[in-house]
């Protein structure tokens, strides 16, 4: 079987024409790993797309395989001139207005290893089947989609070059199909020869710490465990949902338990505390609900949704690209 | 102090009747400023001239009067029962300012028991921690924008 797809790769080579792709898993598995392998430049555009309206968010991009990335941000207007340089798993956000650089800290070995488990349960939840090729800034490109096993709707379409492997266009639709987020990569050049000076962090500029996000964890029992006071988790999530990750972060010296839920594509984040600090939404357009007869709040952030209740001194937000509806039926099974 | 202090804060200067901070603006801008202290020099003689006048005019009373006065009052005369005690208290001018102080009272402590200095948390961490942990999903870029470009605030919430 795989001599016969060798030849019939290989005459196709022969005969001009663009070779079969390999199933649809595999070429998802391929493009999730190509920007360590491809260098190249472009100008990316992404669009989140909420109930009421949409942002838009233009960049530059210049990557170094296998892991230098910059990025400088076209629009919108606030973000012009800015720039964010990813060196590993360290990430500089320059912030050219406020003459400062804030550093974030990742962990590069601890995210491939989540990437490959959550490409598992990607594909336990998701069928990928082969679209007719399309054009992209001019690039043949592989198209697939992703659809849920559960429902069969189409969540993501994803545009991968046929050559390289990289994935230049991305769409992701909502449980009614409506399109949420676009990703699309155009002007794209791919390069050996992008300066390393390029990802060099400006000097004179006021350096310092970005948020902790704590020690992210795959073993979300142990995080559980370790948040120091009795957690809790949902007793309802929507099909293919499991816990992915966690950490236990201090915030203003308040211990916060976050666990994060996916299905491969869509995520939903789950923050506690138990020191009666609240969620502070006066810097958006917060609108009252219940959760399960709690007094609650909700704001809208493009396609995603930030639901936050109380429940005596226990405080709860969750955070994610479902529906409001789905949120406050999580959020109701949290509750004892 | 960039400005010229008034008149009214020279005054109140002149008496040590200025706020610390202020006070203490006033003197540095007094030690730099020649008009200025000019201003304070002739507000400070008048007052040393006033208080003398009036130190000058202090006359002691003869000594029979003090005695006499003291005298006249009876202690059993000045000691009301206490039903005239409480009815002086139960006068509406005494009643309301002391039921108002105590509603302002019992609404604050009520207040400060269920709004005692809460720790709040900008939704915008939340939002960003959600991006960042998503990163390892499958075609999940994370943080499009990092809110550290949005945002003063420090990662310990100082600004």
């Amino acid at each position: 079987m795989a001599r016969n797809s060798g030849l019939a790769f290989f005459a196709a080579i022969l005969l001009g024409a663009t070779p079969a792709p390999p199933p649809a898993a595999d070429l998802l598995r391929e493009a999730m790993t190509a920007p360590q392998r491809v260098s190249y430049v472009g100008e990316v555009q992404v669009l989140s797309i909420g109930p009421q309206h949409a942002d838009a968010t233009i960049y530059r991009v210049e990557h170094r395989a296998p892991d230098l990335t910059r990025r400088w941000y076209m629009a919108p207007q606030d973000l012009y001139g800015d720039s964010v340089v990813s060196r590993g798993s360290t990430t500089y956000s320059i912030d050219v207005k406020r003459q400062r650089v804030v550093v974030s800290q990742g962990e590069d070995a601890d995210e491939e290893i989540a990437a490959r488990g959550n490409f598992d349960i990607l594909m336990n939840n998701y069928n990928a089947v082969y679209a007719p090729d399309e054009n992209v800034s001019g690039r043949i490109v592989h198209v697939v989609l992703l659809n849920n096993k559960y429902t069969g709707q189409t969540t993501m379409r994803v545009h991968i070059d046929a050559r390289t492997n990289l994935v230049l266009e991305r769409q992701q639709y909502a449980t009614n199909g409506s399109l949420i987020a676009q990703t699309r990569v155009e002007q794209i050049r791919y390069t050996n020869s992008i300066p390393a000076a390029l990802f060099q962090i400006p000097s004179g500029m006021q350096r310092v710490e970005g948020a902790a996000h704590g020690q992210e964890s795959t073993d979300v029992e142990q995080v559980i465990s370790s948040a120091g006071f009795d957690a809790r988790v949902p007793k309802y999530l929507p099909e293919g949902f499991s816990p992915i990750a966690g950490d236990v972060v201090s915030i203003k010296n308040v211990p916060t338990l976050h666990l994060i839920y996916s299905d491969g594509i869509r995520t939903v984040s789950l923050f506690q505390n138990e020191k009666d600090a609240a969620v502070d939404l006066s810097h958006y357009h917060a609108i009252s609900t219940t959760v399960a007869d709690h007094p609650a709040h909700y704001v809208e952030d493009g396609p995603t949704v930030l639901l936050a209740w109380a429940d005596g001194n226990r405080h709860f937000a969750l955070v994610g690209e479902l529906s409001l509806a789905e949120l406050e039926k999580i959020g109701a099974s949290v509750l004892p | 102090m960039k400005s010229h202090p008034s008149p009214e804060q020279l005054i109140d200067y002149s008496h040590g009747e200025l706020a610390p901070g202020e006070d203490a603006a006033v003197l540095l801008h007094l030690e730099g400023c020649v008009p200025c202290r000019a201003r304070y020099d002739e507000e400070a003689s008048l007052s040393e001239a006033l208080r003398n006048f009036a130190h000058a005019s202090e006359c002691e009373l003869p000594a029979g009067v003090r005695a006499s006065i003291f005298s006249a009052v009876d202690p059993s005369r000045v000691q009301p029962g206490w039903t005239a005690r409480l009815a002086a208290w139960l006068r509406p001018a005494v009643a309301i300012p002391v039921a108002a102080a105590v509603l302002i009272a019992a609404f604050a402590g009520y207040d400060s028991a269920t709004h005692r200095s809460r720790t709040m948390i900008d939704a915008a961490y939340y939002l960003d921690d959600h991006a960042a942990l998503t990163s390892a999903v499958p075609f999940n870029e994370g943080n499009i924008v990092p809110t550290a470009l949005f945002t003063t605030e420090n990662a310990d919430g100082t600004q």
